[in-house]
């Protein structure tokens, strides 16, 4: 039974258990998580959300690095559930990964993988590699930049722009980039950023972009969730959740994000959360702990998606006179 | 091959010290073939003669010549710790790298087990052994039971670093690069691997020679073939100390010292030079 | 009145490893002035040499650390002090902490993980004090009151506290005995953007409680922009500009802090901006001339070969480019 969507993601759930025997904790990184991206609609969808959000989480489940507990992902139409047997997924959806200088073995040529992908998904790649030339010269790089060449001996910027070109290698059609650009300066971020703009443009790729950096999400993406501990709390376009955030963590995220004008400086304080686990165990409305606008219900009762104003928010705010949906989103 | 070690020869001196030695003793032990006694008979020679011409170390109370004594004793010691260390190695690698691979109870069983090795005092064990197999017990019979002992601790820290391993972001990418998992061991892993057996390795030689050393110093080792420890054992047994016999008492004692000495030089040397922080730096100075 | 003054400070990096001799010129001339109870901030990206700036300025040399020349002084009350000509230990140690405090890089990994913070505040005030148990009680409590931090943590193990927390606990002990020169080595870093705010927050109350001065070292602009008074940007080794925080972002003049501050995304703005062509240059083998020219797209026969001083432009903006030379 196909279906008519690149990827679909329905009540993804992973739930991490700590410690043995008697003493065990468990923590719910990934809490129901759905979403989708159509077919032949390139688009760059953000995950935004800060360390503990879960959002690396939910890419290594797609990717296949863990297992989900509960729930599954569609990829165009058959389900996906763990690394075996994955080649022809493997070929179509490839990972960007944070870490640069981590992505490639530091004592090992940078070409190796290139070659490596090369021969094991493509026809190509036996003596000539020629869609490695071509990969590279996608990302602004030429090949004599990276013969021969370790790890170290190139920049940060050059290696991420290198481990995109080795994922464009076999012509994904989606590419999940964990944290692309947030260890590199900042003055080099951009050149990454405009690159994906590119590569969803003019290649037809889609890219789930995940990030805490609410700023360049804002630049490229086209539709963004915001995660906290480990769900959805907003989920809409891009420019209308962050120009006009609904969500009280939206709206404390989008207002903390500084601002490079010395003009615009922080005026209101803020209060933080200490203890890491109280948050995720917390019943009710993950972030009652906070939120300015918390209600007697929000320590009670978990809220349930609401769509308002195209987008979907998961808040006891949005609940009167709007449509209630069923507990799995629809995406408007 | 050679460029690294004349590399290693020139800049560091820990390894040109131990390296030097090594070969000294390796040449020693090839020499030692050429000896004209046998060194298992007594008698071969006047005893207690002092240094001279004939008997470059002079000779002991039962009649041997020392310098070739030790010769002989250097080549046992030496053979002993490369069956022992091979063998031992050989166990750790695989109980390793299959535990850290597989997970889960396979892991667990065997660590259970592996744990065990490491707090069985090995010591009691070996003098039990020792008793029980008194008379047949060769070199290659101390080497091997030595060897059955002496791989637990390192299989822990081949499986430690597997694990880490596994975890980094260079093996994500290898499976996203369509590797194999054999693959992937060999071309990702293994280049972190090589460098902490090759350490391992020499210290596990040294510490079999100490071994053997202690064994056979309590008379506990076949006492008739020429080691370095047998031949402290008998050269206590006659008062060599008391009767200020130090061509006899010093020749195995300073052996074993420089030997030993000698090797755990090459250790440290060896293991910082191939230690892969050392090589990123190294690689970066290209 | 000057309260630390930095004079033509040249600090490298020396290694000898398998008969190869590696000098990293991290720090190479640099001069500046910090006025009391003043913010200021070192902006710069990843390899320019801020962090060892602030280790060679707060007296953290240790080999393969070397200060080639150079001096740096500190005015504490009239007394003026040359750290780098503090051989003696235990003088800079008694300096440590109560006049001057270097909040450190990855400051949340600072904090022993086998004992409780309690046992960490303890190490440090009865360093420098005989204090009763109740005493220390008082003290304590009433720094973090007045941080907005909560006694309980006292009882708690690093590792039960969420990095945001660990880092301002951190910049609590760093400040409990009220030093005068706070040295902060990107305390926001790696930090999410709400306890990002938080940890700014933190340094603004404890500024506005202490008055001391702060020196913030980081890559963010965005930081330096919201609490800095006055700003240095360090380029290879060097500053290439420094002046009041309005003037630097409304108008910069070197084209490296031009390049950098267009290559900022804003929230709320999407129009097109570019990143800076190429690399920082490595610390081993800098570019001859002007560290900048190969990435400058103004770059003249001089900048290759000559290196341009900071030059005034007046209202404290000095600027060291040559294309302002001729503007003066």
């Amino acid at each position: 039974m196909k279906n008519g969507k690149l990827l679909e993601v329905n009540n993804l759930t992973k739930v991490f258990t700590k410690g043995q025997g008697f003493v065990k904790s468990t923590i719910e990184a990934v809490s129901r998580v759905s979403f989708a991206l159509e077919l032949n609609q390139p688009e760059i969808f953000t995950l935004a959300g800060e360390s503990g959000s879960g959002k690396s989480t939910v890419a290594k489940l797609i990717l296949g690095f863990e297992e989900p507990t509960a729930g599954g992902i569609l990829y165009r139409g058959r389900a996906v559930a763990n690394l075996k047997g994955r080649k022809e997924f493997m070929k179509d959806v490839q990972p960007i990964f944070q870490n640069p200088f981590e992505t490639f073995n530091p004592l090992k040529k940078v070409q190796s993988y290139f070659f490596e992908t090369e021969r094991n998904f493509t026809g190509s790649g036996h003596g000539s590699y020629p869609l490695t030339d071509k990969s590279l010269e996608l990302v602004g790089l030429s090949f004599a930049e990276i013969k021969d060449k370790y790890p170290s001996e190139m920049s940060g910027g050059q290696l991420q722009r290198a481990s995109i070109a080795r994922a464009l290698i076999t012509s994904p059609s989606l590419l999940i980039a964990d944290e692309p650009v947030s260890m590199i300066d900042a003055s080099l971020r951009m050149s990454v950023v405009n690159l994906f703009k590119t590569l969803k443009e003019e290649e037809q790729v889609s890219i789930i972009y995940i990030t805490h950096d609410l700023a360049t999400a804002y630049y490229i993406s086209d539709r963004i969730a915001i995660m906290l501990r480990g769900q959805f709390v907003e989920l809409g376009s891009v420019k209308k959740v962050l120009d006009n955030p609904l969500h009280p963590y939206t709206q404390l995220l989008e207002s903390s994000v500084p601002a490079p004008d010395p003009k615009a400086r922080w005026t209101e304080d803020i209060a933080l959360s200490d203890l890491e686990t109280r948050e995720y165990t917390r019943k009710g409305c993950k972030f009652a702990g906070r939120c300015p606008k918390v209600h007697e219900i929000c320590y009670e009762q978990e809220p349930e998606y609401h769509s308002v104003d195209e987008r979907l928010v998961k808040c006891h705010l949005y609940a009167q006179d709007q449509v209630r949906c069923s507990s799995r989103p629809q995406i408007s | 091959m050679f460029g690294v070690i004349r590399e290693l020869y020139r800049n560091d001196k820990r390894f040109a010290f131990g390296f030097t030695v090594l070969a000294f003793f390796v040449i020693i032990s090839f020499a030692s073939r050429f000896a004209p006694y046998d060194m298992r008979a007594w008698n071969t020679a006047p005893r207690d003669l002092r240094p001279s011409l004939q008997h470059p170390l002079g000779t002991n109370s039962i009649g041997q010549d020392i310098m070739w004594q030790a010769m002989v004793a250097t080549r046992n010691s030496l053979l002993l710790g490369l069956i022992a260390a091979a063998i031992s190695r050989v166990i750790a690698i695989v109980v390793g790298l299959l535990s850290g691979y597989k997970g889960g109870l396979f892991d667990r069983v065997v660590m259970v087990v592996t744990d065990s090795f490491i707090i069985i005092p090995l010591f009691p064990i070996l003098i039990l052994i020792a008793t029980i197999l008194r008379s047949s017990l060769n070199m290659v019979v101390l080497g091997i039971v030595i060897g059955l002992f002496g791989w637990a601790w390192d299989a822990r820290l081949f499986r430690s670093q597997i694990l880490s391993l596994k975890e980094r972001e260079f093996t994500k990418t290898a499976v996203y690069s369509g590797l194999s998992t054999f693959k992937i061991v060999l071309s990702e892993h293994l280049p972190y691997i090589v460098p902490l057996v090759m350490a391992t390795t020499i210290n596990n030689v040294i510490w079999v020679i100490g071994m053997e050393v202690t064994l056979s110093m309590l008379g506990l080792s076949n006492l008739n073939t020429p080691t370095i420890g047998t031949m402290i054992y008998w050269a206590l047994q006659y008062q060599a100390i008391f009767l200020e016999m130090w061509n006899w008492i010093l020749t195995p004692v300073t052996i074993c010292i420089v030997l030993v000495l000698a090797l755990y030089m090459l250790s440290t040397s060896i293991s910082e030079y191939l230690d892969p922080r050392t090589r990123l730096q190294m690689i970066r100075k290209r | 009145m000057a309260i630390l003054e930095v004079k033509d400070l040249k600090a490298y990096y020396i290694t000898h490893r398998y008969g190869r001799t590696t000098s990293v010129k991290a720090v190479d001339g640099v001069s500046f002035k910090v006025e009391k109870d003043e913010i200021y901030g070192i902006a710069g990206e990843s390899g320019c040499g801020k962090s060892t700036l602030l280790k060679a300025i707060s007296g953290l040399v240790k080999p393969p650390l070397q200060i080639l020349e150079g001096g740096v002084t500190y005015n504490f009350d009239g007394e003026r002090l040359n750290i780098l000509a503090l051989n003696d230990e235990k003088q800079r140690r008694k300096l440590r902490g109560a006049r001057l405090s270097l909040v450190p890089q990855g400051s949340m990994s600072v904090l022993n993980p086998v004992r409780r913070v309690r046992k960490s505040f303890e190490d440090v005030l009865y360093a420098h004090f005989d204090l009763s148990e109740q005493e220390f009680e008082d003290v304590v409590r009433k720094h973090l009151d007045a941080l907005g931090l909560d006694w309980t943590v006292m009882h708690t193990y690093p590792h039960q506290l969420s990095g945001g927390m660990r880092q301002r606990i951190t910049i609590a002990l760093s400040t409990i005995l009220k030093p005068d020169i706070i040295f902060a080595d990107e305390p926001t870093t790696a930090l999410d953007v709400v306890v990002q705010r938080g940890v700014v927050q933190l340094i603004k109350k404890i500024k506005e409680e202490q008055q001391n001065t702060l020196v913030l070292v980081t890559h963010d602009l965005s930081i330096h922009a919201n609490l800095c008074d006055r700003l240095a940007v360090m380029y290879a080794g060097k500053i290439v500009e420094e002046g009041e925080v309005d003037r630097i972002f409304s108008t910069p003049k070197h084209p490296y802090t031009i390049m950098l501050l267009n290559s900022l995304p804003k929230l709320g703005d999407s129009s097109p901006r570019s990143s800076a062509p190429g690399a920082p240059p490595s610390l081993v083998n800098p570019p001859s001339g002007c560290r900048f020219h190969p990435r400058c797209p103004h770059v003249m026969e001089r900048c290759r070969t000559e290196s341009p001083d900071l030059i005034e432009m007046g209202n404290g903006h000095r600027v060291a480019c040559f294309l302002e030379e001729g503007s003066k």
